[in-house]
């Protein structure tokens, strides 16, 4: 299955490369949203010197894990974005009569170049990070931090899922995606028990995303939760796998009260 | 020009409907603006923990700027590219150039429809909030209040230059997301709308400081939280006056390529 998916996924970054001018500029381009991430953390740490206890290095450490997970859902998962107008122009008729499941139906559909854009950054910024933080590296670390990682872009796709959901009733879910979007994009930055209560409550329980990187670190860290319990650091590929299904959950039985809006 | 007063005043009551037709969309963008006003005032908070000043700026003065920021951002940081780029895409845009209005005006008119409803359904209602439940300081002084009006205008046309700009760029590339994305957060970021430039580190910060971007939020917010002294007035403002003339020079003249262009491919 993973091989059709990647297959799939070769072809349209393949059709997309048809244009190289273009794609460099659309590469260039989105890259820009990286310097962007390295100045919210860097403009405040050298102001102030720490947030909420770190530096800029840990921030920055923590922010490349958050960022190769995202990079990971943007190849695999990013199709999901653009749910509301698969429902409103009745694309789900054509799923629907086809023998493959949607939802791989869907996920096979397109290549997001954030892939590389969120990759081409990120990489490099845990290669650089992760030598200036204390952490010492062996076998069961690296294992770990690749199920991390993959973890994460299932946590944002579960949110993504759970999301896409809601456009079989409303259609239009664009604004509540923005507000997960809100959370992922801009509260990611700096760690979460700087924000007092309800943030961290409503990146822990509702999206789940400071299970991405905020909690992870503590474990790369070797540090105690401030935050909830002394397990979460850990709890990431769970964490992962609650969510998806009930994400996935969400998203059937929203799919069983499917009505083609006749386009 | 009564004619122009009401085709404005249609083009606002078109963009007011279209925003009210999905109310649930509006609240969820207000929500959406709440997090993050409280994200960043939340940040500050804690950054100026056991700190009085940074430079000579107060945490009120900090959190004044970015509250204010964000909620006036919806206003300066829409975009008519995926629109101009979608027109391009279909040929459609022909009829637009064809028109007996430039095209800049005729996007401008646009914008400023949506300016209205915006500031009408989002950024008036965010400051409400913000004024009720964050701790903001706002100038007593006419003068001041003044000074921003006249500077918030420029930044508002300094804002839709640049978009204008990267829009004609569509003629060129195919796919405009890459320029979207780039305008976007470079706008955000070296106009600081999330981070008050006094913040930048030197050398870094001189060189932003001479760059147009700042003149889009950086310039009006300064000025109202009272982070430009009267003898430095002169110089933020004449910034955003030359940057607007740079900037229109340049839209006008790659308009003029964008018209070359199309008569070259004879459609």
């Amino acid at each position: 299955m993973l091989k059709i998916i990647l297959l799939l996924k070769w072809k349209s970054l393949k059709s997309q490369l048809q244009y190289p001018a273009n794609f460099l500029i659309a590469v260039a381009g989105i890259s820009v949203i990286g310097v962007t991430d390295i100045l919210l953390i860097l403009i405040p740490t050298s102001a102030f010197e720490t947030i909420g206890g770190w530096g800029f290095w840990e921030l920055g450490f923590m922010f490349s894990l958050w960022k190769m997970s995202h990079g990971i859902h943007q190849a695999l998962f990013s199709s999901f974005w653009g749910h509301d107008n698969l429902v409103r122009n009745g694309e789900y008729d054509r799923f629907l009569v086809r023998p493959a499941h949607p939802i791989w139906q869907i996920l096979t559909s397109g290549f997001s170049i954030g892939a590389i854009t969120e990759w081409l950054p990120s990489v490099t910024m845990f290669i650089i990070t992760s030598s200036q933080v204390a952490i010492e590296w062996n076998v069961f670390n690296i294992l770990f931090l690749l199920i991390i990682l993959f973890s994460g872009a299932v946590i944002e796709w579960a949110v993504s899922l759970f999301i896409s959901g809601f456009s079989f009733w409303f259609v239009q879910t664009q604004h509540l995606r923005g507000t997960a979007h809100t959370f992922l994009f801009r509260a990611m930055h700096y760690p979460s028990h700087i924000f007092g209560r309800a943030i961290p409550f409503i990146l822990t329980f509702v999206f789940p995303y400071a299970f991405m990187s905020y909690y992870p670190t503590h474990y790369f860290f070797a540090i105690d939760s401030r935050i909830y319990s002394d397990f979460f650091p850990y709890a990431t590929p769970l964490v992962a796998i609650i969510a998806l299904a009930i994400g996935f959950a969400f998203w059937s039985i929203g799919l069983r009260n499917y009505q083609s809006t006749g386009t | 020009m009564v004619l122009m007063a009401r085709t404005g005043l249609a083009l606002i009551t078109a963009s007011l409907q279209e925003k009210l037709v999905y109310r649930f969309d509006l609240i969820m963008g207000l929500l959406r603006a709440l997090i993050q006003i409280f994200v960043f005032h939340q940040l500050w908070a804690v950054l100026f923990t056991g700190v009085d000043d940074y430079a000579g700026f107060t945490l009120e003065q900090t959190q004044t700027y970015v509250v204010i920021s964000m909620s006036i951002m919806p206003l300066l940081d829409r975009s008519f590219l995926p629109q101009v780029n979608e027109r391009i895409r279909s040929g459609n845009i022909v009829f637009d150039l064809a028109r007996p209005v430039y095209y800049g005006n005729l996007l401008l008119y646009q914008g400023l429809g949506q300016f209205a409803a915006t500031l009408l359904t989002t950024s008036l209602p965010l400051l409400v909030f913000s004024f009720v439940f964050f701790s903001i300081a706002m100038p007593d002084s006419v003068f001041t209040w003044i000074t921003f009006l006249a500077s918030f205008c420029m930044a508002y046309y300094t804002a839709f230059l640049m978009d204008l700009i990267a829009s004609l760029w569509g003629f060129w590339i195919a796919s405009v997301w890459g320029l979207f994305y780039a305008k976007w957060n470079l706008l955000q970021i070296l106009g600081g709308m999330y981070i008050p430039l006094w913040f930048f580190p030197s050398p870094f910060k001189e060189i932003v400081l001479l760059l147009p971007f700042r003149g889009v939020a950086f310039t009006p917010l300064s000025i109202l939280v009272g982070g430009v002294a009267p003898e430095e007035l002169p110089m933020a403002l004449g910034l955003q006056i030359f940057w607007i003339i740079m900037l229109l020079w340049f839209s006008k003249f790659m308009y003029a390529r964008v018209v070359k262009k199309l008569a070259v491919q004879g459609g």
